[in-house]
C-alpha cells in the first residue's frame, strides 16, 4: 500500500547534519534520523529528503506516514498541530510513500521529494512527517483508550524573497548580561526578535574581552551562541540564555560581546556591554584585609 | 710399549672429553632469550613513542645482577634528560606474556636494597639489582616511555621502511636481538596512523507499550494490542492504571543535544479532548482529581514515574507530575495543542527495563449516557525546535 503525491522540484541549502547510517540509537520502538530538517529553497527548485527509519522491534511494524503542518507558539514555546495539512505543503511534495511495513530490525531510507512551485509564496512554512505505528482500529465493549505512538521530523523551509520581510530579518530585542558569583561565570539572556516570515537559526559567538588594563585573567574567552541551533520562528521572540564560565583568576572589567549570524546572506547582529568580574575569593581577601585593618586600629586606639 | 702409548693416548682423550664437557657445562648457564619483542606506541619516522619490551630471562637476575638494553646507533633518539622517571621495570608472575600479571620494581637513579637502578647513557638502558631479583622463566616487561620535553623517545628520521636491531644481554648474559620497522614515506607523514572522521547524526527513538503494574520491566506489546480496556464504568469510581489496568510505558531517547518533549493529544476533534461515545455523549478530559468526591468525571493521564535513564534526564512537566495517583493532566483534543508531558534540553535515554509510565485515568459520573466511549491517545516524540 503505497500511496503518491504528485508535484515536483528540488532544492537548496542544507542545514541539517547529513544522514549516517548505523549512527540511529536504538532500543525498542521505531528509531528515526535526522531529527530535524531546515531547508532554503528557492522557487521552482526540487529536493529529495532522506530519512532513515528502523524498526528496533522483536516484530514486523506497520508504519503509517503522515504530514502535519505545525506551528511554533507562544514565542516559540509550543506547539500547534493544524487539522489538515496547508495546501501549500502539499503543493510541495511529489512523491508521497503513506504505508511502511519494516520486519524486525529492519532499517528503511524513506524518501520524500519535493519541488517548490513557481507560484509559492516567499515565506516560512513548517510541517512534520510522522511516523506513527498503526495498531488496532477495533473497540470492544466498554470505555477504552487506544494508543497510538508516533515519531515526528519536523521540516522548516524558508522560501525568500527580497529585501524586507520576506527575506529574513533579526534583531535584538532586550539584552542583559550580569556576573555570578557563586559559579564565577557571566550570565547572560538574549531576546531575539524575528522581523521576518522566515524560519530563522540564529548562531554565532558570545565572547568576554578583557577591556582594561586593570583587569587580569585571559583577553578573550568564547562560547558558542545557539549551538543546540533553536529556531525563531516568523514573527515571533525567542528568549536565548546561557552562561560563560571564567577561571579563577579572572577579575576586573570585561567587555561582552555577542556577535550573531542568521539568515540566507549570513547577517550579523551585535552587542556589546561592559561587565565587571569581582571573584569571590577576592571579595574574601578584602572582607580579611578590611577585618585585620579594623582590628588593628581598634587594637591601636585601646592601647592608646 | 705400544700398549702403554695406547694407554697414554686413551688417557689423554679420556681427559679431553671430559674437560670439554666440563667447559660446556659451564657455558649452559648463558642461553638465548625465548621470548623477547618490542612493541612500539608508534612506528611512523621522526614521532616520539614508548616502547614495551617483553622478554623471558632463562637464568633471571640474581641479586646485584643486571640488564641492558642497547639501541643502535643513529637511530632512536632519547631526550637529554631521559631517566628512569621514564621507565617502567616490571616481573610478571609466569612465562606467558600475554596472560602474566606483572609486579613493577622500584626504580631510581641508583640501586639500593630492592630499588633498582635504572639509567640512560648513550643508547644504552641499564637496570641494575641490589637485593631484588628476578626468577629465571619469568616474563619480564619494559616500558621505555616517551614523556614531556628533553624525556622524549623519537623514532629515527627514515624516507624507507627501515628494520633496527635493539640488543638486550643480562649479567648472567641471557642474550636476545630485538628487531623493530621504522616506517618511512617521503611523500607522507605519520604513516602508521589512518585518520578516521565520522558525523554521528541525530536520532530520535520512541517505543510506546501498554503493561499492567508498572513499567520497571521490558515487557514489550505489539500497536494492535495497545488499547486500555476499561470495561464498565460505575458512576463515581475512578479507574486508573495499575494491576488491573495498564500503564503506557514510554521508552524514548535522542543523541540530539537540542533535546526532546514527549508530546500527548487525544484524537478527538475539538479543544478538549475526552472520550466520546457512539452516541456523541462525552468524558471530557480536564486536569482534575479524579479520586476527589468534588469530581463527577473525567479523563486524564499523570506521569507515575519518569523510570530511570543511562543518559540525560527527563522532566515531568505540570500538569502531569502530581505524585497523587488519580491526579491526571488534561489531554488536549485535535483543535487544541499537544502538550508536552516529559521534555528534555539535551541528550537523554530511557532505560528499558525502567520506562517512563503514564497513567490513564477515566470516572464516569450518574449523568454520563450510557454508551461505548473511547478515545486514541497520540504519543509523540518531537525534537526542540
Amino acid at each position: 500500500m503505497v500511496g503518491f503525491v504528485s508535484i515536483g522540484i528540488i532544492s537548496a541549502q542544507e542545514i541539517e547534519e547529513p544522514i549516517s547510517e548505523g549512527n540511529l540509537i536504538t532500543g525498542n520502538g521505531i528509531s528515526v534520523t535526522p531529527v530535524k530538517i531546515q531547508r532554503n529553497y528557492s522557487l521552482g527548485e526540487s529536493d529529495t529528503i532522506d530519512i532513515t527509519l528502523l524498526n528496533n522491534e522483536e516484530f514486523p511494524l506497520t508504519i503509517g506516514v503522515n504530514i502535519k503542518s505545525f506551528k511554533l507558539i507562544n514565542n516559540n514555546q509550543n506547539l500547534f498541530f493544524e487539522k489538515y495539512p496547508e495546501d501549500s505543503i502539499l503543493s510541495f511534495i511529489n512523491n508521497f510513500e503513506n504505508r511502511i511495513t519494516l520486519e524486525p530490525k529492519q532499517r528503511y531510507n524513506y524518501k520524500l521529494n519535493l519541488t517548490i512551485p513557481n507560484t509559492t509564496l516567499p515565506a516560512g512554512y513548517s510541517f512534520a512527517l510522522m511516523f506513527e505505528s498503526i495498531g488496532s482500529n477495533t473497540v470492544e465493549e466498554g470505555s477504552n483508550a487506544l494508543i497510538k505512538q508516533s515519531v515526528a521530523v519536523p521540516i522548516l523551509i524558508n522560501i525568500a524573497g527580497v529585501k524586507g520581510i520576506t527575506f529574513g530579518e533579526l534583531t535584538i530585542d532586550s539584552i542583559e548580561t550580569s556576573y555570578n558569583l557563586l559559579s564565577n561565570s557571566v550570565y547572560y539572556q538574549v531576546v531575539l526578535k524575528n522581523n521576518s516570515n522566515q524560519y530563522l537559526t540564529p548562531i554565532g559567538i558570545a565572547s568576554l574581552l578583557k577591556n582594561s588594563s586593570a583587569s587580569f585573567g585571559p583577553d578573550k574567552v568564547d562560547s558558542n551562541f545557539n549551538r543546540k541551533g533553536l529556531v525563531v520562528s516568523p514573527f515571533s521572540s525567542r528568549v536565548f540564555s546561557s552562561e560563560i564560565y571564567l577561571n579563577q583568576l579572572t577579575f576586573g572589567e570585561y567587555q561582552f560581546s555577542l556577535n550573531i549570524l542568521y539568515g540566507l546572506e549570513n547577517n550579523v547582529v551585535t552587542n556589546n556591554q561592559s561587565v565587571f568580574i569581582i571573584p569571590i575569593y577576592l571579595i574574601i581577601i578584602i572582607g580579611v584585609i578590611v577585618i585585620i585593618i579594623f582590628k588593628k586600629v581598634r587594637k591601636g586606639n585601646n592601647e592608646k | 710399549m705400544i700398549v702403554l702409548k695406547k694407554k697414554l693416548y686413551r688417557l689423554v682423550f679420556l681427559h679431553f672429553v671430559l674437560l670439554s664437557s666440563l667447559i660446556f657445562s659451564i657455558k649452559v648457564s648463558a642461553a638465548p632469550v625465548e621470548f623477547a619483542y618490542n612493541q612500539l606506541s608508534r612506528v611512523s619516522s621522526s614521532t616520539t613513542a614508548s616502547h614495551s619490551l617483553y622478554f623471558v630471562l632463562p637464568n633471571g637476575i640474581p641479586i646485584g645482577g643486571n640488564i641492558s638494553i642497547t639501541y643502535p646507533g643513529s637511530s632512536f633518539t632519547f631526550g637529554s634528560l631521559y631517566d628512569y622517571t621514564d621507565m617502567v621495570l616490571e616481573e610478571g608472575n609466569s612465562s606467558n606474556c600475554s596472560t602474566a600479571s606483572f609486579i613493577p620494581k622500584t626504580l631510581a637513579a641508583s640501586a639500593s636494597g630492592t630499588t633498582w637502578g635504572a639509567t640512560y647513557s648513550s643508547l644504552v638502558i641499564t637496570f641494575t639489582s641490589d637485593t631484588d631479583t628476578i626468577t629465571a622463566n619469568r616474563c619480564v616487561r619494559v616500558v621505555l616511555n616517551s614523556n614531556g620535553t628533553n624525556h622524549t623517545l623519537t623514532n629515527p628520521t627514515v624516507t624507507t621502511n627501515t628494520v633496527y636491531n635493539i640488543n638486550l644481554l643480562t649479567s648472567e648474559n641471557d642474550s636476545a636481538e630485538v628487531a623493530v620497522i621504522i616506517l618511512g614515506d617521503a611523500s607522507a607523514s605519520n604513516v602508521d596512523q589512518i585518520n578516521i572522521k565520522l558525523n554521528v547524526a541525530p536520532s530520535i527513538l520512541l517505543g510506546v507499550d501498554v503493561v499492567t503494574t508498572d513499567c520497571n520491566n521490558t515487557t514489550q506489546t505489539t500497536p494492535i494490542n495497545q488499547a486500555i480496556e476499561f470495561g464498565n464504568l460505575f458512576p463515581g469510581i475512578a479507574k486508573l492504571s495499575g494491576s488491573q489496568y495498564p500503564f503506557i510505558c514510554i521508552e524514548a531517547g535522542t543523541n540530539s543535544e537540542t533535546g526532546i518533549k514527549i508530546l500527548i493529544q487525544s484524537s478527538r476533534n475539538n479543544a478538549v479532548g475526552g472520550l466520546v461515545g457512539s452516541g456523541g455523549g462525552l468524558i471530557a478530559s480536564a486536569t482534575n482529581d479524579l479520586n476527589s468526591g468534588l469530581v463527577d468525571s473525567g479523563y486524564g493521564v499523570r506521569i507515575s514515574s519518569l523510570g530511570t535513564t543511562s543518559l540525560g534526564t527527563f522532566v515531568a512537566n505540570s500538569p502531569y507530575n502530581s505524585g497523587v495517583a488519580g491526579n491526571v493532566g488534561i489531554l488536549n483534543g485535535l483543535l487544541g495543542s499537544p502538550t508536552a508531558i516529559v521534555t528534555s534540553t539535551g541528550v537523554v535515554r530511557s532505560n528499558s527495563n525502567a520506562r517512563i509510565a503514564l497513567e490513564v485515568g477515566i470516572k464516569s459520573s450518574i449523568t454520563t449516557q450510557q454508551d461505548t466511549y473511547t478515545d486514541t491517545i497520540n504519543i509523540t516524540a518531537f525534537t526542540n525546535l
